[in-house]
């Protein structure tokens, strides 16, 4: 299924550490750069709705700021639960614009 | 206008600290709903939240309402370790980073590896109840089965020792009642005073142990855990120790304790499990909305702030019922009907937010497991009188006691 492209931040506001959380077509998004790239997932924790925005990223591992549940930005897996699965959505950059597809 | 409106309307009944309301606070819960969803309620000092909307609302923004005073407007001086702040009473950040040392024993993958240990313990409760009483009779739940099993389970998880199983749950009792000091006279409060001091005592004595041996449970772990390079101190550790045993062993001995309850007064209920046991899961979610283990949080405000037309000053006692909120109308058809098979999507159960309960995988486990081999082994086992006598506590709710009819199969 395509889906269609949005704007869905600024790369220079996610490059200096800002929290990044934005809605899209009705759905929560939050922005993460992971060694360099960056990455767009559900804006809600799938373990219990925690602000993933707001959580912590180190070596591309998120750590929810709710629960302390980690997830790989890359993957999705969560290191707390296998049948948990972060959402992700494909991301792009052009200029300063982030470009997620949902 | 309203000064016409405001002298007819009758007046609030709620009141936390009058025990002929708490053991049936669902129609008081209603009258709040109805005409004062944010309410001042004089005995206790603080606000009472009492619609769903609302409660969610205080517990997902953790930086208007603080946990920070839980556990000192809960237990006052009765507090076991009043020298830190427990899990339960922290604010993020330092919540999570506390949290997470105790979620390695909680997540699903290590309660899942706990089913064989559920199904033995529940197994052994009921042959010794065969043993003591014989294949017909009467015992009581409470005290025989449903106090017993879950620290039976996690007692090895947390690192306790399970021949002061009992005890746990007179200690445990009692510092839960110590909601009610206010109303309480120089005789219990002693008795508050002494089990506080006595789990304190039993938990120094762990600590001590695992800090010259440590084992593969969760005391050593936080005794050896580093947070941000630093160990935890003494008092964290034995703090952290004694929410789990509270959290880990009251709430889901009340629960069973409530379900059983609820299978007298809805015999539609018990016969639907007794039929298909792959109900189970089904009747439990619905005894967790109607008559929840858990009843109220504690919070307080960071700033002044207005909820449902309310002003709420900086630094008040906010108090969101969950057992009110699990019968709002607003969210629930015929709320206060307790239907087997509504199958709710939403509870307030296990709260909500940054403090949502850490046990409730393993809570849910338990209660399903021991249910099914409840019913596999006993042929009758209902309570003898539609009576309960509930526990002394607004915040916990469980029988007291719960005598039983049985006959094994």
């Amino acid at each position: 299924m395509s889906g269609t492209e949005h704007r869905a931040g600024s790369l220079a506001a996610l490059e200096a550490g800002e929290p990044v959380l934005t809605e899209i077509a009705g759905v929560e998004v939050a922005l993460f750069l992971c060694e360099g790239e960056v990455v767009a997932t559900q804006g809600q924790c799938p373990h219990a709705e925690g602000p993933l925005h707001e959580g912590e990223v180190e070596k591309c591992v998120l750590t929810c700021p709710w629960h302390g549940w980690t997830f790989d930005l890359k993957t999705g897996l969560c290191g707390e639960d296998d049948s948990i699965i972060l959402q992700r959505f494909p991301a792009r950059v052009d200029g300063d614009d982030v470009l997620v597809t949902l | 206008m309203s000064d016409v409106l405001a002298i007819n309307k009758p007046p609030v009944t709620y009141d936390p600290l009058d025990p002929a309301i708490t053991s049936n606070p669902y129609p008081h819960y209603a009258q709040l709903r109805s005409e004062a969803p944010v309410h001042w309620l004089e005995t206790m000092q603080g606000y009472a939240v009492s619609r769903w909307d609302d409660v969610t609302a205080v517990l997902k923004d953790g930086k208007t309402y603080s946990s920070s005073q839980f556990w000192p407007a809960l237990l006052g001086e009765y507090d076991p370790v009043p020298e830190v702040a427990p899990m339960i009473s922290l604010d993020p950040p330092g919540h999570m980073r506390i949290r997470k040392l105790a979620n390695s024993a909680f997540v699903p993958s290590r309660v899942g590896a706990l089913q064989g240990k559920i199904v033995s313990v529940a197994n052994e409760l009921i042959d010794a109840i065969f043993e003591k009483h014989g294949e017909s009779g009467e015992f009581d739940f409470v005290w025989e089965f449903s106090a017993l099993f879950p620290v039976s389970v996690v007692a090895d998880v947390i690192g306790v020792d399970l021949a002061k199983r009992v005890d746990f749950k007179h200690w445990v009792d009692d510092l839960l009642s110590a909601g009610n000091r206010a109303a309480y006279g120089p005789e219990r409060l002693a008795e508050i005073d002494r089990s506080s001091k006595a789990i304190r005592a039993y938990f120094e004595d762990i600590y001590d142990q695992r800090l010259a041996e440590p084992r593969d449970d969760l005391i050593s772990g936080f005794i050896l855990a580093e947070v941000n390079g630093e160990r935890l101190t003494r008092s964290e550790v034995l703090n952290l120790a004694i929410l789990l045993l509270i959290g880990g062993v009251e709430t889901t001995t009340n629960l069973l304790g409530i379900t059983f309850a609820h299978f007298k007064r809805n015999p539609d209920a018990l016969a639907a499990v007794r039929e298909d046991p792959a109900r189970i899961p089904t009747v439990l979610e619905e005894v967790l909305r109607f008559d929840g283990p858990v009843q109220m949080l504690f919070r307080h405000t960071m700033c002044d702030t207005e909820l449902a037309g309310t002003t709420i000053p900086k630094g008040s006692l906010v108090l969101p019922l969950l057992g009110s909120a699990n019968h709002d109308e607003r969210k629930f058809e015929e709320s206060e009907r307790f239907r087997w098979d509504r199958n709710p999507k939403e509870i307030m159960s296990f709260g909500q937010g940054p403090h949502f309960c850490l046990g409730s995988f393993l809570s849910r486990m338990e209660a399903r497991a021991a249910l099914q081999i409840l019913l596999e082994r006993f042929e009758e086992l209902l309570p003898i009188s539609d009576e309960v006598q509930w526990m002394d506590s607004y915040f916990a709710r469980g029988p007291k006691t719960l005598p039983v009819r049985f006959k094994a199969r």
